[in-house]
């Protein structure tokens, strides 16, 4: 195949086309097959196991499991690119032609509007070549002479650099893409107030290629957090970042996380953390802690303490209107059970200030803090994205909104004729010529076209 | 949703479902009239429609977006809003019978859902839901438009009819610019979401379902403009494409909370 043939293809629209409709495809299959990402990886490792042939074939072999890392997405992907690439390459310089305010040859403008559709008519008496340019000027275009008596008139000729904007984009996008998927970390911390989160995570759950994770530590001065009718409508956390040489606040709200250079934290989730004690016969304290405990539904959060002779199970709220806010956590109730060398001791609810006796000394709830998940990001490229996404969006508007208009005027002594055409909205535009006719045979004074300055007339070339 | 609230809703359902009907009516049995009368039943309709968002609006406190209901409502609001102004634009009143149906399938299926007000919760309290929901609603608007302009389009001009060449003309023309604003509104959409799921679950992008879907609609627009602008595609073509492509539409709208209610990505207590 020689180049000038492949590079045709290459560049070709059905091409474009082709990996549209194949992104398309594995999009949608995407959305149909079971994903990893979605399901996490304990549950996807469920669904493959229990799949047919077939469909292992499809989620591991092809890695439509995984549709963002499968290589035949990626391939496509790149082929789209590459696609991309040569048609921006190939359309360039024909785009800057277009854009230049220059007219085309006044042979090729009068056999233009020679053609069936234009719009003619006997010339006016009181014609006057300035009258027809402030005509076309009052519907926004960049008026030229191209000969004696022809007029060529453009409207948004910049129109054609949407294009490469809008096309542009994807590339920005693509590298921001590329930089987030490099350096992206994801680490969750479980922390209750009052504790101080030194770099050891609770579970990371996305380390980059690279391994980099970042550097902050801080402690959880403060959770605020509220329920109206069982639903969460409030959740805040104030941390206080430590990093040498001093410290800072900062604060973490839902949708709006607190920010430490290229790393954000965010709250997600929240709870009651039952701080406990447990006491020997003579009150000396045995073991304390603070545990995070599940809160609204699922399993009892079971808690070992004094190296496993006691369990605590301590069960969810019965309903999330139980929730205590902020200041009711001193009347809140949470129901434990206590197993002491196997045997139940306790069941029953407890609230901040009780104790349970057991054979061996005394368990006692001193408080409830609240305890909250705070997932740590760090990354790069947000802003190549955000970039990406505006000038995208600018590049449609430019593209799509203000499309170019052409139009030419040619006259002799008997009779003018207006032609014009845009690149769409075709009826809209014939309603806009029809205007521009209308006014071109209305008698009006007569003016001389101004020459001077901005609004001058140049005769194109 | 208060008894007297439920009544005028559906009284609002009621009055959409004539109009169309009599539209189809008019179109099947020749009568002009019909057509031509029934945008006039639309907007009181839509006057009543109206007064529902606004009556949940002050009885909820915040913009109805949140649930099922709520998008249901609003987001039919805006198709008959948006099929009232192209038709009126385009002096094609038999525009309703092809667009309105979208907005009584959301209407019936959002009834169907949990009506009561609920509180707005923390992973909604955001300056980019608003945003992000204005342009997902002109842009699912818009397509509705386009399809159901497509959908004439297919009637019109089926064999046997005789329909003036400047109709499908101005009905071609409107299918392309509500495509076109559709998909410039759904680009806006679709990068506002991104922008504000870094702020909410700290990632632009997660491969969600609802993400995924809504690209996928994107990319089926670009697709038909691509069609469009550059191989020509027009006329019964271009009509094909709109009604087809709408249900990617769809399937975003209906999409959202289905995933949301099995979604980790949502704020939770406990």
């Amino acid at each position: 195949m020689s180049a000038p043939t492949w590079l045709r293809r290459l560049t070709s629209v059905r091409t474009t086309l082709a990996l549209l409709c194949l992104l398309a495809l594995l999009l949608l299959l995407n959305v149909a097959l079971p994903q990893r990402a979605v399901l996490g990886e304990e549950q996807y490792a469920r669904v493959t196991s229990t799949s047919g042939p077939v469909a292992r074939f499809f989620l591991e072999t092809l890695g439509f499991g995984h549709m963002a890392t499968s290589p035949i997405f990626l391939i496509v992907l790149a082929l789209f690119f590459v696609n991309l690439a040569a048609v921006l390459a190939i359309r360039l310089g024909p785009t800057w032609r277009r854009v230049a305010l220059r007219p085309r040859s006044e042979e090729g403008l009068k056999a233009w509007a020679r053609m069936e559709e234009s719009f003619s008519e006997e010339l006016p008496g009181d014609w006057q070549v300035g009258k027809a340019v402030e005509i076309l000027r009052g519907f926004g275009f960049q008026v030229r002479k191209a000969g004696e008596k022809t007029l060529w008139g453009v409207k948004h000729r910049t129109a054609p650099l949407g294009f490469l904007l809008f096309h542009l984009s994807f590339f920005l996008l693509c590298a921001g893409g590329v930089l987030i998927y490099y350096t992206r970390f994801v680490g969750l911390a479980v922390l209750s107030e009052g504790q101080t989160f030194d770099g050891s995570y609770n579970q990371i759950l996305r380390l980059p290629p690279t391994g980099r994770q970042p550097d902050v530590r801080f402690v959880l001065e403060r959770v605020d957090t509220r329920l109206e009718e069982g639903r969460p409508v409030h959740l805040q956390a104030d941390l206080l970042i430590q990093y040498s040489g001093g410290s800072t606040s900062r604060t973490s709200r839902v949708n709006h996380p607190a920010k430490w250079g290229d790393v954000s934290l965010l709250v997600e989730q929240a709870g009651l953390a039952p701080v406990l004690w447990l006491q020997d016969p003579r009150g000396f304290t045995l073991d304390r802690l603070v545990t995070p405990a599940r809160t609204r539904g699922g399993p009892p959060t079971e808690v070992p303490i004094a190296g496993g002779s006691v369990q605590v199970l301590i069960h969810p709220l019965a309903s999330p209107d139980l929730f205590p806010g902020r200041d009711e956590r001193g009347a809140a109730a949470m129901r434990f059970q206590v197993l002491e060398a196997g045997e139940l001791a306790f069941d029953g609810d407890l609230a901040p200030g009780e104790a349970v006796e057991l054979a061996h000394g005394r368990l006692v709830l001193e408080d409830f803090r609240y305890w909250v998940d705070i997932k740590v990001i760090a990354e790069r490229g947000g802003g190549l994205l955000i970039t990406g996404f505006v000038i995208g969006i600018l590049g449609l508007v430019w593209r799509l909104l203000w499309y170019r208009r052409e139009v030419a005027i040619t006259w002799d002594e008997e009779a003018f004729r207006l032609v014009g055409r845009s690149e769409y909205f075709s009826k809209r535009f014939r309603d806009e010529l029809a205007g521009i006719f209308s006014m071109l045979r209305e008698p009006g004074p007569t003016r001389q076209p101004d020459t001077s300055g901005e609004s001058s007339i140049s005769q194109g070339g | 949703m208060s008894p007297l609230f439920g009544i005028l809703f559906w009284c609002c359902v009621v009055i959409y479902a004539l109009m169309v009907a009599a539209q189809i009516f008019g179109q099947a049995f020749g009568k002009q009239k019909w057509v031509e009368m029934a945008p006039r039943g639309v907007m009181l309709g839509f006057a009543l429609h109206t007064m529902l968002v606004a009556w949940r609006w002050i009885e909820s406190g915040h913009v109805p977006t949140i649930g099922n209901f709520e998008n249901a409502l609003a987001g039919a609001w805006f198709i008959v809003l948006m099929t009232l102004w192209a038709g009126w634009k385009q002096r094609y009143p038999l525009l309703a019978a092809g667009a309105l149906p979208f907005a009584l399938l959301i209407m019936g299926g959002g009834a169907m859902s949990d009506t009561s007000v609920q509180p707005m919760v923390a992973a909604l309290q955001s300056f980019w839901l608003y945003i992000h929901i204005f342009f997902a609603w002109l842009a699912y608007g818009a397509y509705t438009v386009a399809c159901g302009a497509g959908i004439v389009y297919l009637v019109k001009s089926g064999k046997g009819r005789e329909t003036p060449e400047a109709d499908l003309a101005r009905l071609d023309e409107l299918m392309f610019r509500s495509t076109v604003f559709g998909f410039i509104t759904d680009a806006i959409m679709i990068a506002s979401g991104s922008i504000w799921a870094k702020s909410l679950w700290g990632s632009y992008w997660s491969w969600d379902p609802v993400e995924t879907w809504s690209l996928l609609s994107w990319l089926v627009y670009g697709v038909a403009l691509h069609l469009r602008i550059t191989l020509g595609w027009r006329g019964r073509k271009f009509a094909w494409l709109v009604v087809f492509a709408i249900i990617g539409v769809l399937v975003s709208f209906w999409g959202v909370n289905l995933v949301m209610e099995g979604s980790s990505h949502v704020f939770n207590v406990g």
